[in-house]
C-alpha cells in the first residue's frame, strides 16, 4: 500500500512537471548551437560568443535595429575634424553599469571605462590587455592599432580618438561588438583589488539590456533583465541561452516547444516550419556572398578567356534550386546585391555554351582540358553543400569539354590551402563583418590580401587596388562619394573575372508564435534586445 | 603479492607514458593548428600569428612541448586550456560528474534489464525467448547511438504516434530552465533532491536523464545478458548444479541461489569493463541530448583544436579507466582465492 501511495505520488508530481511548463516569470528559451568561448566578444569572434555577449553590452555608436547605418548609442553626440583623423564623442550622462551579487556600481559610465575599454586592446601594458590571453582578433583584424594613435578622456564626459590615418570605416568598426564594447573601469578595478582579474570575462558587467545571472558549463547561460536600463525596458525577465550542438536536436526541440526561438535553423526543414501552426517563420537578408574563385597564376586560368568561359559555363540559376532550395539570389559581383555601394550596371556573363565554346576555342582549348574544382567541406549560409555544388559545377563544366575533379579536405586544411594558393578553382565565400564594402573587396581582391591569404584568386590588379585604397581613406561620412569608387571597381573585376560570383543566400529564423519584436541583423546574428512574449 | 602489485603499478607508469605521448602526437597530427581554427576562413597576419603561437608556447620545438608538459602533468598541472584560459584539471572536474551520473544510471539501466534477459535466455534455451532476447541483444549492440537517440527522442519525446503513455521526456538537456539549482557535487540528482525545489527538480532531473542513459545502455545491455546467458548456460551443466536438483530443489532456488553466483564473475568482469566503454558511448549521447559531460567538451576541443584540453582530457580519462582495471584486479584477489594464491607464490 506504502510503495502504491509513492509510485501515484511521483507519477502525479511527474504529469505535474508535464503540464506546468508555463513558466512563472516571462522567460524567453533561445537554444544555442555550442558554448561561447568567452563572455566578451572582444576577444573572440565567433557568432557563438557573439549573441552571448552581445545583449549584455553597448557601443559608443550602433548599428540601427535591423540594419546598417550608424546612430548613436553610449556616445549622444559626435564630431569629426576636418583631416578625418579626430573623432571627438559626446557620451550619455545617464547610463548605469549592472548590479549584481558580485558588483555594484558606484558611478555611471563616463569617459573613463571609454578609455579602459579601448586601451585594454590597444596598450600592451594595460593590466587587462593578457586576461583572456589578449587575442583581439578583430582589433588586430581591422587593423586597429595601426590607424589609432591615441585615445583620451577630454572630459568626464568626452572622449577623443587620435587617428594615424583616415580610416573610412572607423565609426563601423566602433560599432561592431567584437572592437567596440564598453566595459566597466570601476568593475576592472574592483578585480584588480580582489586579485581576480579573469573575472572580467566570465563575470561580466556590461550596460546592456540584459545582465548575467550565471553560466552552468556546456548546458546554460541565464540572464536577467536590467531594471534601470539606459533606453527601452526590457520586456522579458529572463533569457535563457540552452546549449544544443545537434542540429536534428534543436529542431526536434523546437517542435517539441521546448524552445521559444533555436540557433541556426537548417534550410532543409524551413517548409516544415513554415507548416507548423505553433510556430513563425522570419525571412531575413544578410549581407554574403558565395564565389568559385580561380587561381589567376595557375594554367590555364592565367588566360581571361578562359575564365570567361567559365562563367558562361555554369548555370548559375540552376544551383538556387539545388544547393538553396531557392532562398537565395544570383550574384553579378563580389559585393552582394544588398551592400550599398553594389553596381547596378555590371555586364552579366548568362548562361550560354555556345559563347563558353567559343571563348575555350579562342583560347586554344577547343578540346578542353582537365583541370580541379574544390569543394567547400563545410556548410555556411553562403553556401550550404560546396560538395554538391561542386558535382553541379562539374557536369556544367563537362558541356563546354572540361573535366573537372572534386576535391575536398577537411575545413582547417582547406582554409590553409586555399590560401596558399594550392587550388585551380575554388569555392569560398564571404558574410560582411560590419556592413561596408571594403571589409569584402579588401580582404578579398586586394594585392595585399593576394600575398597575405585571403585573396585566394592571387589576383592583383593596380588599377583596381588604387580604387579600393583610394575609398579606404576617405572619411565615413562620404559615402556617396566612396561608393562611386566601389562601383568602379566592380566594373574591373567583372571584366577580369578573377572569380565568378554564385550567390547571396537568404537566411531564416524560427520561433513560436508568441516571440515579438525579434529582428535579425544584416550579419545573420540574433538580436534580443527587444524580445517580447505575448 | 607484493610483487603482484608492484608489477600493476609499473605498468599503470608506463601506460601513463604511453598514454600522454600518444595524445601529444595525435593531437598535433590532426591538419590544422588552434589558431587556424580559431580565425577560420578569415586569416590572420604572420605577426600576429606568432604572438599568438608564443603566447600559447607553440612557438617551441614539439620534443620540448612534450617535455614541458610532462613534466607539468608529474606536477599535477596538465596546463591552461587554449580556448578558455582555465585550468584543464579544473574544467575536467566540472564535467565528469554529468558523465559518471549518466554512465551510471545507463549501467544500472542496462544490469536491470540485461541481467534477467540473460537468465531466461539460458533457461528457456533454444525456445522462442532465447531466439528473441538474443536477437533483441544483438540488435541494440549494433545500433548506432546517434541514431538510436533520435528515435528515442521522435517516439518518446515528440511523440509523434500520440501514444497516450509518452510524450514526457524532454528532447534534450539536463534540467528544464525552470529550475535553477546550486552545484554542489555536480551530480544534479543529488544536487536536486537537496536543492530548494527538492522533489519536483529531482524528478525534473530524472526525466532528462532517462532517454539519454536508454541510448548509452544498449551496447552494454547487450553485452551483458550475452555474457550472463553463456556463464549461466556453462554453470547449469556442472555436476553440482545436477546435485543441487536431484536433492529436489526448487527451479528457483538452484538457478539463483547455486548457478547464477558463480556465473556471475564473468559478468561483473564484463560490467566493470564497461565504464570503460561508457565514455566511447558518452562521445555520441552527450552530443545529441545536449549532455553538459566530459565527452562533448573532448569533441569541441578536438574541434577548436584545444591541444591542452584533448591531451589532458585524454590523459585524464585514460588514467580513470586504467584505475578502474586496476581496481577490478585488485578485486579479483579479494575474490578469487585461487588467484591469491597463484600471485603470492
Amino acid at each position: 500500500m506504502m510503495k502504491k501511495n509513492i509510485l501515484c505520488m511521483s507519477l502525479a508530481s511527474m504529469l505535474f512537471l508535464v503540464s506546468g511548463s508555463a513558466y512563472a516569470a516571462k522567460t524567453f528559451v533561445y537554444c544555442s548551437e555550442a558554448s561561447p568561448r568567452t563572455f566578451n566578444t572582444q576577444l573572440s569572434d565567433d557568432t557563438v560568443s557573439g549573441h552571448a555577449s552581445k545583449l549584455m553590452y553597448n557601443r559608443l555608436v550602433e548599428f540601427d535595429r535591423g540594419g546598417v547605418q550608424i546612430v548613436p548609442r553610449l556616445a549622444e553626440s559626435w564630431t569629426v575634424s576636418d583631416d578625418n583623423l579626430v573623432y571627438t564623442f559626446t557620451l550619455r550622462k545617464d547610463v548605469k553599469f549592472h548590479t549584481t551579487d558580485y558588483f555594484t556600481p558606484k558611478r555611471n559610465m563616463n569617459a573613463e571605462d571609454v578609455v579602459f575599454s579601448f586601451m585594454r586592446m590597444h596598450d600592451k601594458n594595460h593590466p587587462f590587455h593578457n586576461v583572456g590571453g589578449a587575442k583581439y582578433v578583430f582589433y588586430m583584424g581591422m587593423e586597429m592599432p595601426d590607424v589609432i594613435k591615441s585615445i583620451e578622456k577630454v572630459g568626464e564626459y568626452k572622449v577623443r580618438f587620435t587617428l594615424n590615418k583616415p580610416q573610412g570605416t572607423f565609426l563601423t568598426n566602433l560599432a561592431l561588438e567584437t572592437i567596440g564594447q564598453i566595459l566597466s573601469k570601476e568593475y576592472g578595478d574592483q578585480l584588480i583589488k580582489e586579485k581576480n582579474k579573469d573575472q572580467m570575462d566570465s563575470m561580466p558587467i556590461g550596460t546592456g539590456p540584459y545582465a548575467f545571472k550565471s553560466y552552468k558549463k556546456d548546458s546554460s547561460i541565464r540572464y536577467v533583465a536590467f531594471k534601470d536600463f539606459f533606453a527601452e525596458s526590457p520586456k522579458v525577465d529572463q533569457i535563457v541561452f540552452l546549449i544544443t550542438p545537434d542540429q536534428t536536436v534543436r529542431v526536434q526541440k523546437m517542435i517539441a516547444g521546448e524552445c521559444d526561438m533555436i540557433a541556426e535553423p537548417p534550410a532543409m526543414e524551413y517548409n516544415n516550419f513554415k507548416k507548423n501552426p505553433n510556430l513563425k517563420v522570419i525571412d531575413g537578408d544578410v549581407i554574403n556572398i558565395s564565389y568559385l574563385a580561380f587561381n589567376v597564376n595557375k594554367k590555364p586560368f592565367t588566360d581571361v578567356k578562359v575564365r570567361k568561359a567559365v562563367a558562361h559555363a555554369l548555370n548559375r540559376k540552376s544551383y538556387i534550386d539545388a544547393i538553396y532550395r531557392g532562398r537565395a539570389t544570383v550574384a553579378e559581383s563580389i559585393l552582394p546585391h544588398n551592400m550599398w555601394g553594389y553596381n547596378d550596371n555590371l555586364p552579366v556573363y548568362d548562361y550560354n555554351i555556345d559563347k563558353a565554346k567559343k571563348l575555350l576555342k579562342d583560347a586554344g582549348f577547343e578540346n578542353g582540358f582537365t583541370t580541379e574544382v574544390w569543394a567547400l567541406p563545410v556548410s555556411r549560409a553562403y553556401n550550404p553543400d560546396g560538395k554538391k555544388l561542386a558535382e553541379l559545377m562539374q557536369s556544367d563544366l563537362a558541356k563546354v569539354g572540361i573535366t573537372a575533379k572534386i576535391v575536398t579536405f577537411d575545413s582547417t586544411t582547406y582554409f590553409n590551402k586555399t590560401e596558399e594558393g594550392y587550388h585551380t578553382m575554388a569555392q569560398l565565400g564571404w558574410s560582411s563583418d560590419n556592413g561596408d564594402p571594403d571589409n569584402f573587396v579588401t580582404p578579398l581582391l586586394s594585392c595585399a590580401s593576394a600575398e597575405s591569404g585571403s585573396n585566394i584568386a592571387k589576383w592583383c590588379n593596380k588599377e583596381f587596388d588604387a580604387l579600393i585604397q583610394k575609398a579606404q581613406t576617405l572619411a565615413a561620412a562620404d559615402r556617396a562619394e566612396r561608393s562611386k569608387l566601389y562601383e568602379q571597381a566592380q566594373l574591373i573585376y567583372k571584366n577580369e573575372v578573377p572569380s565568378i560570383p554564385i550567390a547571396s543566400s537568404k537566411i531564416y529564423r524560427v520561433m513560436k508564435k508568441n516571440v515579438m519584436g525579434y529582428v535579425m541583423n544584416p550579419f545573420g546574428r540574433d538580436d534580443f534586445e527587444f524580445i517580447e512574449l505575448k | 603479492m607484493l610483487k603482484y602489485f608492484l608489477n600493476k603499478l609499473l605498468l599503470f607508469g608506463a601506460t601513463f607514458i604511453g598514454i600522454s605521448l600518444l595524445t601529444f602526437s595525435l593531437v598535433r597530427m590532426i591538419p590544422g593548428d588552434p589558431i587556424e581554427a580559431m580565425v577560420g576562413e578569415r586569416g590572420v597576419s604572420p605577426e600576429f600569428r606568432a604572438q599568438l603561437e608564443k603566447s600559447f608556447g607553440l612557438d617551441l620545438p614539439v620534443h620540448q612541448q612534450y617535455f614541458h608538459y610532462l613534466s607539468n602533468t608529474l606536477q599535477g598541472d596538465l596546463g591552461l586550456s587554449l580556448v578558455s584560459q582555465r585550468p584543464v584539471t579544473e574544467e575536467f572536474f566540472d564535467r565528469f560528474p554529468a558523465t559518471l551520473e549518466l554512465g551510471l544510471m545507463s549501467l544500472f539501466i542496462a544490469m536491470l534489464i540485461g541481467i534477467p534477459l540473460g537468465i531466461v535466455a539460458a533457461v528457456k534455451r533454444n525456445t522462442v525467448f532465447d531466439y528473441s532476447f538474443m536477437g533483441l541483444s544483438l540488435v541494440g549492440y549494433s545500433m548506432p547511438i546517434f541514431w538510436w537517440g533520435l528515435i528515442l527522442i521522435l517516439f518518446s519525446s515528440i511523440n509523434f504516434l500520440h501514444l497516450p503513455f509518452l510524450g514526457w521526456t524532454p528532447v534534450s538537456g539536463r534540467l528544464s530552465p525552470l529550475f535553477e539549482i546550486p552545484n554542489h557535487t555536480g551530480f544534479l540528482l543529488m544536487d536536486a533532491w537537496f536543492s530548494e525545489e527538492g522533489a519536483e527538480a529531482f524528478w525534473d532531473a530524472v526525466r532528462h536523464l532517462l532517454l539519454p542513459a536508454i541510448a548509452m545502455a544498449t551496447i552494454p545491455m547487450a553485452t551483458i545478458s550475452r555474457m550472463t546467458r553463456s556463464s549461466l548456460l556453462e554453470v547449469l551443466g556442472e555436476n553440482y548444479v545436477q546435485t543441487a536438483k536431484a536433492k529436489g530443489l526448487g527451479t528457483f532456488r538452484v538457478i539463483v541461489v547455486h548457478a547464477f553466483r558463480n556465473a556471475l564473475i564473468p559478468v561483473v568482469t564484463v560490467i566493470g569493463l564497461s565504464l570503460g566503454s561508457i565514455i566511447t558511448g558518452a562521445i555520441l549521447t552527450e552530443t545529441i541530448f545536449s549532455w553538459p559531460g566530459i565527452a562533448r567538451w573532448l569533441v569541441t576541443s578536438v574541434m577548436a583544436r584545444d591541444y591542452t584540453v584533448v591531451q589532458g582530457g585524454t590523459l585524464l580519462i585514460a588514467m580513470f579507466i586504467v584505475s578502474i582495471n586496476l581496481g577490478i584486479d585488485l578485486l579479483y584477489l579479494g575474490i578469487d582465492p585461487k588467484l591469491r594464491s597463484k600471485s603470492a607464490g
